[in-house]
């Protein structure tokens, strides 16, 4: 008997009409915001040369930010109690404490396709290992910054008010080129372990580390290898979930949160939005400076090879695949050799994450697209994007001379 | 995650096989009170618990109406007409159970809040009771509950326990917890044992050992593909039923063992793929060292057809494993 139909699998049809994963799209949107956030943090180093003051302020904001997300201090306690205590189900299995920070940060390193394990889970010590991160390429300020998330994180489960009772280190990170990401909680009172101030969080713990061999790593968050997330009691996330959840946070611890410091870094707004879009609009460039980097964008994309070099529907359908990848939904208004216009709802394009509208991605992803579009394409074409300030805007691919080109 | 080498891990396995180990196990507590309670209860559970008189207890499975278990729980009869469901998950028993009744006499109250509940398992816990609660409790047979005193503080004493050793629970108010939690150091250390501390122990390691498993263990599992057969009393109505008798026939899955020949599995999370022969076969529900056993362990969900002794691999770095039974000592 002959299959009466074919399987089904969840994926998106290119411009050209080829078929796009879930999973592929996955990956990508991780790296995706990662991109944007290494390119954020270039701004960062040419506003602030110290490493140590710029590493601080965005150490600040992202914990305070993450803060905020749970209230006022009785807020925090419910929240607490609602999305860590009652959500794992075992209310009272351990005292509470800042323990359950491990379980909380474990849930949102695969949702991120963080690919790593808890090694150690007592009530005393956590320690977590990560073997890949997509975040890596950043550099080290991003390692430290999320070691005062985890603070935050730590804090609003604590037992004792909202201080948290552990040392945290990060004592090793993909970031800073090691094999691993740990990062190892220790109970401060168990230990005879100091507070710590923001940039002291990156030292080595008490107790010895378990370091799993390169053999036994693994190069995929759960969600990729086995369809869903399950942390240690059970509760499952889907990859379906975790991809979303990814689409609309990953946009805002690792870019929001840094971007409020980052603009206050800069002289003022104007200046700050000029090195914003020289360093996107370079990326942007760069990216397709290669031949081959050219072809491989075609033949991931599936464009026909009677679609010319200098088409600028190759940009027009590299941008659509983004905003798919991005879950951004969009409608097209023209689709020709001549040009590619697409319709977007400001609003799905600027907040990913309805409560942290990050308007800047339209003036990072202009400057980026139109610096793409000069490589992937030809100097003759460029990217515009029309009518921010209204309820819709217009990306639009076009020729276009430019005579102030960034 | 468990390793070989873990000194404390290991003590405190040793403790509770070959001595008497205490730990505090509070977890969620429903108490189902009303007429009809016993009636919904015997539609909600695959067993019949009619024949559980006050005072005893009885471990029961819930299943959806695919015949798959969504919950394993102990219902604790404390007296006629109120019961207690020891669970996981109680906060979802309610509006389950409302789905499926109608008018019904029954009343319930998530109690996970006024109850904190201390193990003291091992060998040598009926030792350790006899110094701690006012009333003997070394004639209760296993499953039963009873109120007692421990220092003049009422408690409720129960003979179970999550490890296959002999042991006992200890309900008490959480206002008597620092009081309860001194005497039971106390009896535990006289009878020549100790606190144990690592959760992940007596959690997973311990109960894995003795065949016992998680909720999330039986994920997508009818108990008569999990050895759980016996708790099921096709005599009477409850919801899945259909769905089990269809099941007993032809059962899709076997709930079976996996000893892994690596000295570790750090590569191996929760519901990670089972291959045979390189395809697909099931899915490995979680991997842990076990220290009575000295081996990495863990349960897996299989195709029912796979024996005992097959060679598998598991997760992506292939990991191998020998398919046995799910009790591994």
């Amino acid at each position: 008997m002959l299959k009466e139909k074919l399987g089904t699998e969840k994926c998106f049809r290119t411009a050209w009409g080829k078929l796009i994963t879930e999973d592929e799209a996955y990956t990508q949107i991780n790296r995706q915001i990662a991109a944007v956030c290494a390119n954020l943090f270039q701004v960062m180093r040419i506003f602030e040369p110290d490493w140590e003051k710029r590493t601080e302020a965005i150490c600040e904001i992202a914990n305070m930010m993450n803060m905020a997300v749970a209230g006022t201090p009785e807020d925090q306690k419910a929240y607490v109690d609602m999305s860590l205590y009652e959500a794992f189900n075992i209310p009272e299995l351990c005292e509470k404490s800042s323990w359950l920070g491990g379980i909380t940060g474990d849930s949102g390193d695969e949702w991120e396709n963080m690919a790593g394990r808890v090694i150690q889970f007592t009530r005393d010590r956590v320690e977590k290992e990560l073997d890949t991160c997509p975040w890596d390429i950043v550099g080290s300020e991003l390692c430290n910054m999320t070691t005062s998330m985890f603070t935050a994180n730590f804090d609003l489960a604590s037992s004792n008010g909202t201080e948290n009772e552990v040392a945290l280190n990060m004592c090793q990170a993909r970031g800073c080129g090691n094999k691993h990401c740990r990062v190892v909680a220790e109970r401060r009172d168990k230990y005879g372990l100091p507070k710590q101030e923001w940039l002291e969080h990156m030292q080595q713990p008490v107790d010895p580390i378990h370091d799993t061999p390169r053999e036994r790593m693994v190069k995929e968050g759960q969600c990729l290898r086995n369809g869903q997330y399950t942390q240690a009691f059970g509760e499952e996330t889907s990859l379906e979930e975790a991809y979303h959840w990814v689409a609309q946070m990953g946009w805002v611890w690792s870019v929001q949160f840094p971007m409020m410091a980052i603009r206050d870094m800069a002289p003022d707004d104007d200046e700050f939005l000029r090195i914003f879009r020289i360093v996107f609009a370079t990326a942007g460039k760069n990216q397709f400076i290669e031949p081959f980097a050219k072809e491989g964008l075609r033949q991931h994309l599936g464009v026909p090879h009677w679609v010319d070099d200098n088409d600028g529907r190759l940009l027009g359908s590299y941008i659509m695949y983004m905003l798919d990848v991005q879950q951004v939904p969009y409608q097209m208004e023209r689709w020709t050799e001549d040009e590619t216009w697409i319709r977007v709802n400001t609003e799905d394009f600027t907040a990913r994450y309805e409560m942290a509208p990050l308007d800047e991605l339209v003036d990072a992803y202009e400057a980026q697209w139109n610096g793409a579009a000069k490589t992937l394409v030809s100097p003759e074409w460029s990217c515009v994007i029309e009518g921010r300030d209204d309820e819709e805007m217009l990306i639009k691919v076009i020729r276009l001379e430019d005579l102030r080109m960034v | 995650m468990l390793f070989k080498d873990d000194k404390t891990a290991r003590l405190d396995a040793q403790t509770i096989r070959q001595s008497v180990g205490w730990y505090r196990w509070t977890h969620d507590l429903v108490e189902v009170t009303g007429a009809d309670a016993l009636d919904v209860l015997q539609k909600i559970y695959v067993s019949d618990l009619s024949k559980v008189p006050a005072g005893k207890t009885k471990y029961t499975a819930m299943l959806n109406e695919d015949g798959e278990i969504i919950d394993d729980v102990i219902v604790m009869h404390m007296e006629e007409g109120k019961y207690w469901i020891s669970t996981l998950y109680g906060p979802r028993l309610e509006p389950w159970v409302q789905a499926h009744t109608e008018g019904e006499d029954i009343a319930f109250r998530l109690i996970t809040y006024d109850w904190d509940m201390f193990a003291i398992q091992g060998p040598d816990s009926p030792a350790a009771m006899a110094q701690l609660t006012e009333k003997p409790v070394a004639d209760m047979k296993r499953f039963a509950v009873a109120p007692n005193t421990i220092g003049g503080i009422p408690v409720y004493i129960h003979r179970s326990g999550f490890t296959g050793e002999d042991g006992f629970e200890v309900y008490c108010a959480p206002a008597d917890t620092p009081a309860v939690t001194t005497a039971i150091d106390k009896a535990v250390t006289a009878a020549g044992g100790r606190e144990i501390y690592t959760l992940e122990v007596y959690v997973r390691s311990i109960p894995m050992e003795k065949g016992f498993a998680l909720k999330q263990d039986f994920k997508g599992l009818n108990p008569f593909e999990c050895g759980l057969g016996w708790s099921v009393d096709l005599e009477k109505d409850f919801i899945g039923k259909e769905a089990t008798l269809a099941i007993k026939e032809s059962p899709r899955f076997r709930m079976a063992g996996l000893v892994f020949d690596r000295e570790s599995t750090e590569d191996i999370s929760i519901w990670e793929r089972v291959y045979l022969y390189g395809v697909e076969a099931g899915r490995c529900a979680q991997a842990i060292y076990g220290y009575t056993v000295d081996q990495n362990i863990g349960f897996a969900t299989l195709r029912a057809d796979i024996p005992d002794g097959a060679r598998v691999t598991v997760g992506p770095n292939g990991s191998p494993a020998t398919v046995c039974k799910k009790v591994f000592c």
